[in-house]
Parts: C-alpha cells; sequence; structure tokens
C-alpha cells in the first residue's frame, strides 16, 4: 500500500518542489491549488503564508453550514487551526569567490549546523534562473591524512555550478537562495525519501486533512494553513497567530494542531518513536494537555496507531511561537516519525502520513465547543464552591 | 540527462566538438559498475563501438577488446621492430589477423580506459536490516554520508543517514563517519526483508543522474567514463595502423584488468585515457592544483604508479601544439592509473596517460568540462594519426662508434 492510493495528493508532489525559507512562492502555490477544491477561500499574507479558510458544517456535510454558537464563553464557532510547515532547509549565496566558486550560509541560526550533511550534494542555486551545481569536496587522492575525518567549517565549503566567473556573476547575486537538489524517490517498506520528504508529507497530509473534512460535518470552523520561514524561526506562524490570536476572544475560541517532524530511532539517536508505527501526539509545555488527550481519544476511537512524544522544553514546530501569539493559543502537536531530518536523505514511511491525515480530520470532526469551552480561562472560585469549580473541570490545567 | 543543458550557458568548443556523443557520456556516467561489476557499462561501450571497429572481444577477466585496423597494415608490418611484445605477441587473441593467418603479429597500439568505478559493496546486513558496506576503491566516508545509493543489478535505493543535527552534539557533528560506522537504510526493518533486496557482495554507487550544466558535465563517475567516452569517440576514426582499444575491468581495484590485456596484445606503445584528480577548488593550503579543469587535457610526466614515457609525452605535446589544442602537464601528485600494469607487461610497454581534469572525484558529483573532453578526443587522435613506429624505437645504444655503445670494442 502506498500512500499515493490514501492521499489525495501524493506526498512527491510537495517533495520534489524547492521551498527555501523567505521564498516558499512554489509550494504556497502548489498548496493553494490543492486546498481550493475544499475549502471556502485562500488566501495569502505578507510573509508568503498560505492561510485557507472552511467554515463550519454541522449535518449534511454537502448542504450550506450552519454557524451556531458553542457554550456560554464562545459565542462564535470554536476555530481548528491545522499548520504545516512550507519551507525547507536551506542555504544563501555569501559571497562570489574568484573562479565562480560560490560561498553559502545556512538560513536560519548557523550554531548547530551539521556541515556533514552538505558535503558533496547536489544543490540548486535560485539566481536570476535555477542553476543546477554541486558541494564540492576535494578528493581522498590530495586530502591530507590528518584532515580525512575532520568536518570541514562551514565556511570552507563552496557550490560549483560549472560555470566560469563572468557567466556566474551574470547568474547568480549575493543573497540568492540555496536548496539541496534531491527529489523524492520511493524505497522498499514503504518509505519515502528525499530532501524535503517530511515537510512534503506533511503538506500532502494537510490537504488530505482539508479533503476529509470537505466530506464529514464538523463543528468548528477550520483554518489550514501553510506556515513561510519555519526554519527561521517560524516567523511565518507567528505573523498569523499573532492575527488570529489578536483578541482574546478569538484567542479564545482558537485551538491549534501543529504538524512537524519527530526524530525517530536511527543510527546516532537513541529513541523509541519508530517509522510506521503511527504519528506522535506530543506532551509537554508546549502543548496544552486537554488538546493533547482529545488527539488520543480520537486516535482510540479510530483505532489509529499513534505513538506519545515527550517535548520537555519547547518544540521544533510552530507551536513555540503560536502557543504565545497574541492573547495565547491553545496547541497541540502532531508530528511525522523521520529518520535523518533535515538531510537530502530524510525519510518517513507513507503509511504514517495517510494516519497523520486521518487522526487530525477524526479530531477536527469531533471538535466542538464544549471541549473549546472547556479550555478557557475561567475565574477560580474561592471558598466552598473551588471544589466544586475543579470538580467540574472549569480550572485551566 | 535530459539532453537539455540546465544551467543554459553555451559552451564554446573549438575542436570540433560537433559530433561528440555527450548523451553516451551521460549514460555511461549513469550506469552502476563498480570493479568487478563492470557488465552494464561494457554492455553500453560494446553497443556505442561495435558499428565503428573491426572485431570486438572480451576476456576471462572482462576487459572489452575493440580492433580498429590500420590504413597501411601491410607498410607498418615491414617497418616496425620486433622484440616488444616477444614472439607470440597478440597471436593468441580471438579474431586476431595472426590467429585467421599466417601473417607475422603486428603490435597494434594500445588505447586503454578503465570500465569501473569505486563505490561501496555492501558486506552484511545487521539482525535491523541495515547494511553494513565497504568501500570499493578509495572511497572516504565523508563521500557518503547523508548519500543515497542505488544498489546491486535492481538498482535498490538504499540512503545512508545522518541523524538530525539538532539531536548531535558539537563533538560528533566534528567528526566525519568512517565508512566501518554507516549503515545503508534498506526501508525495511528485518534482516530477511533486506536479504531479499540485497545480498552481500553486491555493488553500490551514488544515485546521481548526470546533468549537463552547459560548459561542464556533473555526474558521478566521470572517473573513468570519460576516458571510456573518449575511447569509444576515437575508435569512430581509422589510423594509419592498428589500434586496439582496451576497456579495462578493475582499475580501481588495484589496477587488475591492465596488465592482462597489455600482457594478451604486446603493444608496440600504450595511451591510457584516464579522468584524473584536480585540487583546484578554493582551499586554504599554497599547493599545486595538479591540474585544472578547463585549461584542457592533461599529459602525464610521473605519477604514482609510473614515470611516463618520455618520448610518447613528446609526441603528445608536440601533436598537441602542431594542432593548436590547449593542453596541460599534470602534476607529480595524486593517484595512478592502469599505465603502472601497462609499462610493465612483457618486457614493457612505452606507456604514456592522458587525462581529462576532474573535480570532486571519487565522491557523487565529479565535475568534468566538455572542452576539456573535446581537447581529449582531439589530442589523442592528433597523436595517432601523425604516429610513426620510430617514436618508439629502441633507444640507440648500439650505434656504432657511439661512445654510449655497450657493443664497442675495449681498447686493450
Amino acid at each position: 500500500m502506498t500512500a499515493a492510493g490514501d492521499l489525495s495528493v501524493d506526498s512527491i508532489r510537495f517533495a520534489a518542489l524547492d521551498g527555501p525559507t523567505g521564498a516558499e512562492g512554489v509550494v504556497a502555490d502548489a498548496l493553494s491549488a490543492a486546498l481550493a477544491p475544499f475549502v471556502d477561500r485562500v488566501e495569502r499574507d505578507a510573509l508568503g503564508n498560505v492561510i485557507a479558510h472552511r467554515r463550519a458544517r454541522i449535518g449534511n456535510a454537502t448542504g450550506a453550514g450552519v454557524t451556531t454558537a458553542f457554550g456560554p464563553d464562545v459565542v462564535a464557532a470554536p476555530r481548528l487551526l491545522i499548520v504545516a510547515p512550507l519551507d525547507e532547509p536551506s542555504m544563501i549565496v555569501a559571497r562570489i569567490d574568484p573562479g565562480g566558486f560560490l560561498r553559502f550560509r545556512p538560513i536560519g541560526p548557523a550554531a548547530g549546523v551539521d556541515v556533514r550533511a552538505w558535503l558533496g550534494q547536489p544543490v540548486t542555486v535560485h539566481g536570476r534562473r535555477p542553476l543546477a551545481g554541486a558541494i564540492g569536496t576535494r578528493p581522498p587522492h590530495v586530502l591530507e591524512a590528518a584532515v580525512r575525518d575532520v568536518t570541514p567549517d562551514i565556511d570552507a565549503l563552496f557550490v560549483d555550478v560549472g560555470l566560469g566567473e563572468a557567466d556566474v556573476r551574470a547568474a547568480v547575486a549575493i543573497g540568492d537562495a540555496v536548496t539541496l537538489r534531491r527529489p523524492p524517490e520511493r524505497m522498499a517498506g514503504g518509505r519515502l525519501t528525499g530532501k524535503a520528504a517530511a515537510g512534503g508529507s506533511l503538506l500532502a497530509a494537510l490537504v488530505e486533512i482539508a479533503r476529509r473534512l470537505a466530506e464529514t460535518p464538523h463543528p468548528c470552523d477550520i483554518v489550514l494553513a501553510g506556515a513561510a520561514q519555519g526554519a527561521f524561526g517560524h516567523r511565518g506562524a507567528a505573523a498569523f497567530g499573532a492575527s488570529l490570536a489578536a483578541d482574546s476572544t478569538d484567542a479564545a475560541r482558537t485551538v491549534a494542531v501543529v504538524l512537524g517532524a519527530a526524530s525517530a530511532g536511527q543510527r546516532g539517536v537513541d529513541s523509541t518513536i519508530a517509522l510506521g508505527a503511527g504519528p506522535t501526539i506530543v506532551r509537554g509545555p508546549n502543548v496544552h494537555p486537554r488538546v493533547q488527550q482529545a488527539l488520543v481519544g480520537a486516535a482510540k476511537r479510530h483505532e489509529i496507531p499513534h505513538q506519545l512524544e515527550a517535548a520537555p522544553g519547547m518544540t521544533r514546530t510552530a507551536a513555540s511561537v503560536l502557543q504565545v501569539a497574541g492573547a495565547g493559543i491553545a496547541c497541540a502537536v502532531v508530528q511525522l516519525p523521520a529518520r535523518y531530518g533535515g538531510t537530502a536523505v530524510e525519510t518517513v514511511a507513507e503509511v504514517d502520513v495517510s494516519r497523520l491525515a486521518r487522526l487530525v480530520a477524526a479530531f477536527a470532526a469531533g471538535l466542538d465547543g464544549e471541549i473549546v469551552a472547556a479550555l478557557q480561562p475561567a475565574l477560580i472560585a474561592v471558598g466552598s464552591t473551588a471544589a466544586d469549580d475543579r470538580a467540574a473541570g472549569r480550572v485551566t490545567s | 540527462m535530459s539532453g537539455r543543458n540546465v544551467n543554459d550557458v553555451e559552451s564554446a568548443l573549438p575542436y570540433g566538438g560537433d559530433g561528440l556523443d555527450w548523451a553516451l557520456l551521460a549514460a555511461l556516467s549513469d550506469a552502476r559498475g563498480v570493479s568487478g561489476d563492470e557488465g552494464r557499462v561494457r554492455d553500453i561501450v560494446a553497443a556505442a563501438v561495435a558499428p565503428h571497429v573491426d572485431e570486438l572481444w572480451t576476456d576471462a577477466i572482462g576487459n572489452l577488446y575493440a580492433r580498429k585496423r590500420g590504413e597501411r597494415v601491410a607498410a607498418v608490418a615491414t617497418t616496425v621492430r620486433r622484440g616488444v611484445g616477444g614472439p607470440d605477441a597478440g597471436a593468441n587473441e580471438p579474431g586476431s589477423p595472426a590467429a585467421r593467418s599466417s601473417e607475422p603479429a603486428v603490435p597494434p597500439l594500445m588505447v586503454c580506459a578503465h570500465l569501473d568505478e569505486v563505490g561501496l559493496m555492501v558486506v552484511d546486513v545487521d539482525g535491523d536490516g541495515m547494511a553494513r558496506l565497504a568501500a570499493v576503491g578509495g572511497v572516504l566516508g565523508a563521500a557518503v554520508v547523508g548519500q543515497r545509493v542505488r544498489i546491486g543489478a535492481d538498482g535498490v535505493v538504499g540512503v545512508v543517514g545522518l541523524p538530525p543535527a539538532h539531536a548531535t552534539t558539537d563533538a560528533v557533528r566534528a567528526r566525519l563517519p568512517a565508512l566501518e560506522e554507516l549503515r545503508i537504510d534498506l526501508g525495511v526493518t528485518t534482516r530477511d526483508a533486506a536479504l531479499a533486496l540485497v545480498q552481500p557482495g553486491d555493488g553500490a554507487v551514488w544515485d546521481t543522474a548526470t546533468v549537463d550544466l552547459g560548459p561542464t558535465l556533473l555526474g558521478k563517475a566521470m572517473d573513468d567514463r570519460a576516458g571510456c567516452w573518449a575511447l569509444a569517440m576515437l575508435l569512430r576514426s581509422r589510423y594509419p595502423m592498428d589500434i586496439v582499444g582496451v576497456f579495462s575491468v578493475q582499475e580501481e581495484a588495484g589496477t587488475r584488468g591492465a596488465g592482462p590485456a597489455a600482457h594478451r596484445l604486446a603493444p608496440s606503445a600504450a595511451f591510457v585515457l584516464e579522468c584524473g584528480t584536480t585540487d583546484d577548488t578554493p582551499k586554504d593550503r599554497d599547493d599545486t592544483p595538479v591540474m585544472r579543469v578547463g585549461d584542457g587535457p592533461a599529459v602525464t610526466v610521473m605519477d604514482s604508479s609510473m614515470v611516463a614515457d618520455p618520448r610518447l609525452v613528446r609526441h603528445l605535446v608536440a601533436a598537441a601544439e602542431s594542432a593548436a589544442i590547449r593542453h596541460q602537464i599534470r602534476a607529480p601528485k595524486g593517484g595512478g592509473t592502469d599505465g603502472g600494469k601497462i609499462h610493465l607487461a612483457r618486457r614493457g610497454v612505452p606507456t604514456a596517460v592522458v587525462s581529462a581534469p576532474c573535480r570532486y572525484l571519487h565522491g557523487p558529483q565529479a565535475l568534468v568540462s566538455k572542452h576539456d573532453l573535446a581537447g581529449m578526443v582531439a589530442l589523442v587522435r592528433a597523436a595517432l594519426e601523425s604516429w610513426s613506429p620510430d617514436i618508439v624505437a629502441p633507444i640507440p645504444f648500439d650505434r656504432p662508434g657511439s661512445p654510449h655503445s655497450l657493443n664497442r670494442e675495449v681498447a686493450p
């Protein structure tokens, strides 16, 4: 069974695109087009985020949607925000050296980058026109024995596009983005590998969630977002999160499920998370426990394999900014297990992609005013009624 | 290769670049053939040269031979000096003229390029389905980590992973892994499932499709498919004397194939067409670039495996100069070639090496220049067209009256 058969859009369609951080337009276009049939409207904001809206539908899914008020504290329908990143790990041209060699830096923080993942990799330089090239490495014939096992400094690396310096200067400018040129490929065991295997799969899952919600009643408004600049502090999500939660009433009716990639067990990573065992549902301070519990409940009700993932600090997802955007948004994080994340050989299990989509769609269809209301701030009663209120679950965790 | 140059820059080819079959080079570079597993590459070469040569045969180790008869075989036969290859030189080859007639064997010129490429071999499969690997030829862990590979006859996809950066420490990232530390992830999680996909002994190569960058080409196995390609281009022409093109096996596993080939052919001289390393990219050390990509084909004076025959070096340089072909002398640094075995065959074979300069050799993305490759074909063609057996005539120690003569009478 391949995910291509399970999903309305093949993960490969998104994983094959280039979405360098800050220039995600091509990916945003593809996502907008794929979401359009399933939503009421799709917008693009100033930062390049894709934001698709689908109003709540009650009863007959194909009939006109009916919007109602839910719960004493919420006047509008609850709103579920589902977010996936648009961008991929990418680099920026910092200098053009004599001979036309391009020196580069990572986009986003340079600290903690693994240069080993770039050695000898094919790349695309997004210049005046896209240029194919590679990150060169010196061969063993000339490499001094003492440095053969020493990772070169990032400043020693360069991209070679195989052109003379004049042709390079005519086609490339400082500040042009560079992405890995490693389109997706299917492997044995139902795996998908490629430079954006996880990110592309999450966008395919986002579209699949929209398709499923278009076929079922859902009492909450749905916002599906492709977030720009995920690799650079989640700036895209920060912007639309602040806008969605600017008003405390709006914030109060909003719940976010953020999609990300989890590090599965692999050589050098001691983790019990496994590829092919279902999406992870994250627990920890970055997620709201009630939303997380509701997700686990949905997984159990629909018998969707899933794994719990502990995140003792901030997750590496947009939830890190959405949780504190505007008046604050109750977030959950659902992740696709991945090996070799952020490298040209990033690998996911396609069965996990469809499970992730089913899980989030099932959760979305079951999200109603009661759950959302239970998340909301409430006055903590003092005196003899406090215990009753706590028992009624009116105190936030 | 799409047939389109992806970087959209045209290459200036001053050496009759029209008619050079770049798609053939891309197909050769993309074919999988580590040392000992050259069959797929040999088939492509055989199909490409068959219409242009007079005889085509293989031997027990897998070398492919392509004979192109000379225009003046008889004339050459009268002037060529015996003794270079021995009395049975060339006589044992199937289909050779000597085998079919009583004509004396005419030692041909041997032009050699190797079919094989460096890569990996699956050596075992772990209980979790991950394949252990070893290098075939000179491959460093740095060239393998983070790469996608194709394994065995079916081209099974595998990846050599590394942890996400956030899951590692500075100390881990600062060190390049040795091959023994790496595994190929096949997508499956049990030994049995893995063994259904690959077997110990299967060759693996980088999953790289050649791209045409305009003036240059980027592919995994330019070493030495560029040499094979140049030899295939050369075999389209006829020369004054017999040429046997040898597409040798196992160069990267210790120059294994070329020695037996030179023994069988007993050539009067040999030219090796290689794809050689450059060190012409930005670096801290003030060090020789060995060769430079774009400066033309390179003539070797000495490498780690041989000192080239100075008569052939002079002939090559003179041929380049008279045909105005831009060329360079390869600095004596880097590896060796099949020439190291050929020049020691029989009683010794005058041997020279012409190299296409290549960046990032023995890595997943090797870069060569069309200008250099076109120049390589032009240079060797010029050298063959102006060939004379006198070039490798024995050094006249015994010329009467020569003070160097070994036969001069010693004064009493």
